[in-house]
């Protein structure tokens, strides 16, 4: 009995991948992404049309947080067993192509016609080694979210907040907070604070960016010292939060004040606006570009591809070649652009904009922001500004000037020698 | 009749199978490849033979393992002796033969059933951020709670404190021990004239001496590899002043993908850890009283 047990067992074993084989024909994709519940609710309505449209396809979604994703993405990359195609963040692409040899070259398949994706955006962003590795699903920008109701005393005669210095940016912090000491001007998340307050500084003194494609950095230590002088004035200004208030919170929807509509104005990519003031329908908001210096040749804004897809070149060419007609069919078809609105991002794709514009999906504030945005004169990110490592290295040396753990000069140095460490290890 | 016993003798095998499996696969596999590439420069994509230069860099060119193996020696050296100590005050109070004592010994066990995990440490992050529900219940008697997670001064004894609310294995574990303690010994030195404290650190203690050791011990790994905590309250932050050793192990592995390096780091861990059980283990015959005479 027990013999006929262990047989049935072992049988049961060897037999059940064949379980799952696939009627004949039919092409079963994996793709992956990360982004909250609206995200995934759209794109799963998306693939469900898709594979109405196309019956021989089916598409197995593998979606996650944002955290983990990459290490997960990283060790299936290695182990062989990545997803069809998924989505990479634009920090990841050079690191991806250099060393992971994962990303098949997009100008291969008939089914992609890039020609709706602004050639710039693919220039920058999209072609490493003459290959177009990645797609921009979507595109995002740097602008400042402004509390309306809140800054009434500070606004001009055509009721705005425009062309913004840090200087007045400070000036209006410190006198709204001297009025209402529960009031701040701006606050951030950590990261934000290297993104939108100390990057576009640095930039705005140097004219460059901060970590060049051919790992050497783009300012001196000199230059970075006075970036952090400038940068600890929105501290001591008292227009932003205090630092060690707001560290805890990891989103502005967790953060008290904002949600009470006691911070002044946000910095914050467009894409990220209806969102934000979802729930605080009580105030009137605006939005305006990020303050400059004086004499700055450039804003320090960003934008660029916001999230971006890529086919595994290590798959079968028939996955590869479905994937780009899925891909082909998420960037620019009508249908799918409905469905996907703005979930990841303003489409990078100018019909599928165009298609949002059409169908009024494009909220005024974040029209207004998108058109903010293009008239900034900024530079593009380099291939490994974004790269974690990189900005766990700012984000170390930004608080400790902000808690005084070192001066200026000193956590410049720290920065520029642990920057130069850490670029000369990925150059290898 | 010969062949079902030799099948019978492979069912043990069978019903550890998931264990053994678990730990080959999952603990000695990892355990052996990473001395192996702890050697080596790998970055999970490729490798290259490297010799002892992770070595030589840990010890000579990297700050921040110093900065982080400093903190987290000093928060092990003091959070052990804390937790031990308030799991033992509590054994000791749980010990007495009072009324529904059952239902107060499992109240104070149930924080340590969740272990070191996601949830408890986000609660915590939300109990002790600066408008959390402890400043706001000092708040209600009149004190100002200090900024307990964003304190750069602060927040490391804000993580010293977070294993003291979970002393319920140790707690349990002196609980045992306190019963096991022959009553004949406490009557008598009572009726030489010994007062409770007397007897409590002259006869009670000094027989519990080898569970005290145990605990200590045990705590001591636990806590010198803690991770969850510093991961989700703080990310080791504010200015990487609670960046303890596990995270900069998970950093410099799954976010700088040095796999080579970070294998040499929890090799330098591994040799620490046992360094300080050896260590603990000769000083522990100067104060751990065993009844057969010998000590381990």
């Amino acid at each position: 009995m027990k013999r006929v047990l262990i047989l049935t067992l072992c049988a049961v074993m060897l037999l059940s991948p064949f379980s799952f084989a696939q009627a004949e024909g039919t092409v079963t994709l994996r793709f992956s992404w990360w982004g909250g519940d609206s995200r995934a609710e759209a794109t799963l309505k998306a693939i469900e049309l898709y594979e109405t449209l196309n019956p021989n396809v089916k598409i197995e979604a593998e979606y996650s947080a944002f955290s983990g994703y990459y290490q997960k993405l990283i060790t299936q990359l290695a182990s062989g067993n990545a997803p069809d195609f998924f989505q990479v963040d634009q920090g990841w692409v050079a690191e991806l192509n250099a060393r992971g040899d994962a990303f098949a070259d997009l100008n291969g398949f008939d089914a992609i016609d890039p020609a709706s994706i602004p050639q710039t955006m693919l220039d920058d962003y999209c072609i490493k080694d003459g290959k177009l590795v990645v797609l921009p699903l979507g595109y995002n920008g740097t602008v400042i979210l402004y509390n309306k109701t809140l800054l009434a005393d500070y606004l001009d005669a055509d009721g705005e907040l425009k062309d913004l210095t840090w200087e007045r940016f400070e000036e209006i912090g410190a006198d709204l907070h001297a009025k209402d000491p529960e009031a701040y001007m701006t606050v951030a998340v950590t990261d934000g604070y290297v993104r939108y307050f100390l990057k576009p500084i640095l930039e705005q003194i140097t004219n460059d960016i901060s970590v060049k494609d051919d790992y050497t950095l783009g300012f001196t230590v000199e230059q970075m010292t006075q970036a952090f002088d400038e940068f600890k004035k929105v501290f001591t200004s008292g227009a932003a939060q205090p630092y060690a208030e707001s560290v805890v919170y990891d989103s502005l929807q967790n953060n008290a004040l904002w949600l009470n509509g006691k911070i002044g104005a946000v910095p914050l990519f467009f894409s990220n606006i209806d969102g934000e003031i979802a729930n605080l329908t009580d105030f009137d908001w605006g939005v305006t570009a990020l303050p400059k210096m004086e004499g700055a040749q450039t804003s320090g804004q960003e934008v660029c591809p916001s999230l971006m897809v890529a086919i595994n070149k290590n798959v079968s060419e028939t996955q590869q070649a479905e994937a780009a007609k899925f891909i082909q069919w998420m960037l620019n078809d009508p249908e799918a652009v409905k469905l996907l609105g703005t979930q990841r991002g303003v489409p990078a794709s100018e019909a599928a904009l165009a298609t949002l514009v059409e169908n009024d999906m494009l909220s005024d504030i974040m029209t207004k922001a998108i058109e903010i945005s293009s008239a900034s004169v900024g530079f593009k990110n380099g291939d490994y500004e974004m790269d974690s490592s990189i900005n766990s290295i700012f984000v170390e040396n930004m608080e400790q000037v902000i808690y005084d753990v070192a001066s200026s000069a000193d956590a410049a140095q720290q920065l520029s020698d642990a920057l130069a460490g850490r670029l000369a290890e990925m150059k290898q | 009749m010969a062949q079902k016993h030799r099948l019978e003798r492979y069912h043990g095998y069978l019903y550890i199978a998931p264990w053994l499996i678990g730990f080959l696969v999952l603990t000695l596999y990892p355990f052996v490849t990473s001395l192996f590439y702890s050697f080596t420069k790998y970055d999970i994509f490729s490798w290259e033979f490297a010799g002892l230069k992770n070595y030589v860099d840990i010890f000579t060119k990297d700050k921040i393992f110093a900065n982080s193996l400093r903190r987290t020696l000093i928060y092990t050296v003091i959070a052990v002796p804390l937790k031990l100590a308030i799991a033992l005050a509590m054994a000791t109070l749980l010990a007495r033969p009072l009324r529904g004592i059952g239902l107060f010994r499992t109240v104070y066990y149930v924080p340590s059933l969740l272990g070191s995990s996601v949830a408890l440490s986000i609660i915590w992050k939300y109990l002790f951020k600066s408008d959390g529900l402890v400043n706001m219940l000092l708040k209600v008697i009149g004190v100002t709670g200090p900024n307990w997670l964003g304190d750069y001064h602060i927040t490391f004894w804000t993580m010293v404190l977070l294993p003291m609310w979970q002393m319920g294995s140790p707690m349990v574990i002196f609980l045992a021990a306190l019963k096991t303690v022959p009553e004949e010994l406490t009557e008598a030195a009572s009726i030489d004239g010994a007062n409770p404290i007397q007897r409590y650190f002259g006869i009670t203690l000094p027989m519990i001496s080898p569970v005290i050791f145990f605990n200590i011990i045990m705590q001591t790994i636990e806590i010198i590899q803690l991770f969850t905590p510093a991961y989700i309250i703080t990310k080791g932050g504010p200015a990487k002043s609670t960046y303890l050793y596990a995270l900069m192990l998970y950093d410099t592995s799954f976010r700088d993908f040095k796999m080579g390096y970070a294998s040499a780091l929890s090799w330098v861990l591994f040799v620490i850890i046992i360094a300080f059980t050896l260590l603990l283990f000769r000083k522990s015959s100067s104060w751990v009283y065993y009844k057969d005479g010998e000590g381990l």
